[in-house]
């Protein structure tokens, strides 16, 4: 991994149309600015991660009640 | 096509149900074809992965939460060649946990399916909605 060093108001540029800016320091918390194409998508990683085991959790579904589910919704 | 699955056992399957997730699914980007298998009486359907054996329960979110909304970003339109909105089916995936009151649904990353062309893609939107969703008896309140 690159590691670089930077001061709130410094920026970074990767591949010449995004720019990411360190805004603000303050107690261990970084505030961050992308500029980016819309065609980028920026996620917290932990949003991804947290959908992705959501996915998992949903693909162990085993011998459920069925009975119990027909009655909590009509279709 | 045949295809063999321990949950729902041999089925037979037509080509033109195949619906294509070029990116998979999160945790499961490695399955790009899926179908969809309905639960008779019930509001669930599934996902069922066609290459490798494992089945996403998922429902329409709107017999959850009336009010749901989404704005399909411009990337998600073009990717999918979303031409009309009567085209677009909306999706969400269950988690059925042993303890059913804790049913939850995902709002906040659906599943967008072009019906059309069967291109399909889980978006993830901002956070006005949860991860997890519960809806265990929700209706009857």
């Amino acid at each position: 991994m690159l590691v670089l060093k930077r001061k709130a108001g410094e920026s970074l540029i990767i591949a010449d149309n995004i720019e990411i800016k360190i805004i603000e320091v303050v107690d261990g918390r970084v505030k961050i600015g992308i500029e980016a194409p819309k065609s980028v998508s920026v996620m917290r990683k932990e949003v991804i991660e947290e959908i992705s085991s959501e996915n998992k959790a949903a693909s162990g579904t085993k011998n459920i009640d069925k009975e119990s589910l027909k009655k909590l919704l009509k279709k | 096509m045949k295809i063999s699955t321990e949950y729902f056992g041999d089925i037979e399957i037509n080509e033109s149900d195949i619906i294509n997730f070029e990116h998979g699914l999160l945790g499961f980007e490695a399955c790009k074809r899926f179908v969809i298998i309905s639960e008779p009486e019930m509001f669930l359907e599934y996902l069922q992965c066609v290459d490798e054996d494992f089945s996403i329960p998922m429902m329409n979110p709107f017999l959850v939460k009336s009010d749901y909304e989404l704005e399909l970003p411009e990337k998600t339109l073009s990717e999918l060649e979303i031409k009309e909105e009567k085209d677009v089916l909306i999706r969400t995936v269950v988690v059925i946990p042993e303890d059913i009151t804790q049913i939850r649904t995902n709002l906040q990353s659906p599943i967008v399916i072009n019906t059309q062309n069967k291109n399909a893609r889980q978006i993830i939107l901002d956070d006005s909605y949860p991860i997890r969703y519960s809806f265990y008896k929700k209706e009857e309140v």
